[in-house]
């Protein structure tokens, strides 16, 4: 069997690593398809993260152009579209396997489709914000098979007129990692980074949201002044490459304090390590509704990119970049009672063993007319 | 311990190109250059980094930016032993000394760094 992987950003590198390790140990023959942010400098050449985790990438697709707004990420998905389907002519895979909700995402599930290659969607069924959560949407009518991460996700593919046989509750599998204990420890985050983990600090990870692309700088110095209120250390990890990540960026370099520490591409188990120990994660980061509980580490989870989602008892929620309220959400996630609210919550997300289940799932899964002809229910 | 004050050669503006940093870097002989604007430090392109662009056959006349490391060793202070400290444990050639705002003070480098240490004595055997 062969299955191939594919991945833009190292967001969604996070729900398939975990399956590539199981891979190599049940020694299936994978191929990892690296695409977009994963190629580019500005954003971290997170390829090499791939490369240094000891997988070989078969092909690497450049698809991103210049300009990060609305008009080169539109653009950007028809050169992938016409790659990856060349990709597919040579490889021939059993199964696609992608993840999430990005634009690179939607393509490989089209030329999946297209081409009759079963495509397997991990997260899929949830409610995103921005344009990224009609791509999920869009994703789950042209996939073969969806990995949810929860009833509630699994409901909803159903009332979008999924078949059930094609509908499997297996959690998200970023968690195995967490549950697996596979992140630095603070000995290992004090030798790599540059201030005192272990005293009190605020992770921030904030991503430009393509329908606010006019209200991003008042944004990026909404979140800058707000934290600048804590007198304690913040490490701030920069953001995808959507549409206005270049304003973003400078916005940051440019109202950036001494005890902002600015990263751009850490590796996962830095990054996890970093989460486990910080004080409070503040942002629109999926990583506050989706990793963060497993920790029980407060997040602050402001605007509108993570809408609807499903989420637990750690996360306060702020529908708009405003300084005040932002503010008391923060002041609240760091107090010690909030602290105690959240001790031993449970993540709405799943419990650590995904990656088992979705390669069980994928190995006993006939691949015929039945999977590959789908019917909608209505 | 001195450092450097006249921050001139160390600085390169944000609109320079990769060839103006090394420029730059070939006039300070330290083997790096700061990325400022306004005197803010926003960021450090060292030779390193300029070789492995260069590598990648990206163009000589491209812009600094993307190219810059943003999670950049600095310090609010001159503070001897823990400057010692930053270059062993990190291996860089340089260090801007900034304030609160991320103003660019000052610099050291290791030649300020190797000016005020001296040869212990070796114990006898």
């Amino acid at each position: 069997m062969r299955i191939l992987f594919l991945t833009g950003s190292r967001g969604e590198w996070g729900y398939i690593r975990p399956i590539l390790f199981l891979c190599k140990e049940r020694r299936i023959d994978y191929r990892i398809c690296a695409t977009n942010m994963h190629l580019l400098t500005s954003f971290g050449m997170s390829i090499e993260e791939i490369q240094k985790d000891g997988f070989e990438v078969s092909d690497q697709l450049y698809m991103a152009l210049d300009g990060y707004n609305h008009y080169t990420m539109a653009k950007s998905m028809g050169i992938l579209q016409s790659s990856f389907v060349d990709v597919l002519v040579r490889l021939k895979p059993d199964w696609i396997v992608l993840a999430g909700d990005r634009a690179e995402t939607l393509v490989g599930a089209v030329s999946g489709a297209y081409t009759y290659t079963p495509v397997a969607h991990i997260q899929a069924g949830e409610l995103s914000g921005n344009i990224d959560g009609q791509a999920r949407h869009a994703i789950g009518k042209f996939a073969h098979l969806h990995f949810a991460a929860n009833e509630d996700a699994a409901g909803r593919l159903l009332r979008l007129g999924e078949e059930k046989f094609r509908i499997h509750n297996v959690g998200t599998p970023q968690l195995d990692e967490l549950v697996q204990g596979k992140f630095d420890t603070l000995e290992e985050l004090k030798d790599y980074f540059n201030f005192a983990v272990d005293q009190p600090y605020l992770m921030v990870v904030q991503h430009p949201v393509t329908e606010d692309y006019d209200c991003l700088e008042h944004q990026i110095n909404c979140t800058i002044k707000v934290i600048n209120r804590f007198d304690v250390n913040k490490v701030w990890i920069l953001p995808n490459n959507d549409a206005g990540s270049d304003l973003v960026r400078n916005g940051i370099l440019q109202g950036r304090m001494s005890n902002i520490f600015l990263h751009q591409n850490i590796p996962r188990a830095k990054f996890l390590g970093l989460l486990k120990h910080t004080a409070c994660i503040v942002g629109n980061s999926s990583t506050g509704l989706l990793e963060a509980p497993t920790f029980c580490v407060p997040a602050v989870n402001v605007g509108r990119r993570q809408h609807k989602r499903l989420k637990g008892k750690n996360v306060i929620d702020i529908g708009e970049f405003n300084e005040k309220d932002m503010a008391t959400a923060i002041r609240k996630a760091i107090s010690p009672d909030f602290r105690k609210k959240i001790k031993g919550c449970e993540n709405p997300y799943g419990d650590g063993y995904s990656s088992v289940r979705i390669l069980d799932i994928l190995q006993s899964t006939p691949i015929n007319d039945k999977l590959l002809v789908k019917r909608l229910t209505y | 311990m001195q450092i450097h004050k006249d921050l001139e050669m160390f600085t390169i503006s944000k609109d320079a190109t990769l060839l103006e940093a090394a420029q730059q870097i070939e006039r300070n002989c330290a083997r790096a250059v700061i990325v400022v604007e306004k005197d803010k430090a926003l960021g450090i392109l060292s030779e390193g980094d300029l070789m492995r662009a260069l590598l990648k056959g990206t163009d000589i006349r491209a812009q600094v930016m993307p190219f810059l490391k943003i999670a950049f060793i600095f310090l609010k202070s001159v503070d001897k032993d823990e400057i010692f400290r930053l270059f062993r444990r990190y291996l860089v050639s340089l260090i801007p000394i900034v304030d609160e705002e991320m103003h660019l003070k000052g610099i050291v480098t290791l030649e300020n760094l190797f000016a005020c240490m001296q040869l212990v004595d070796e114990p006898e055997e």
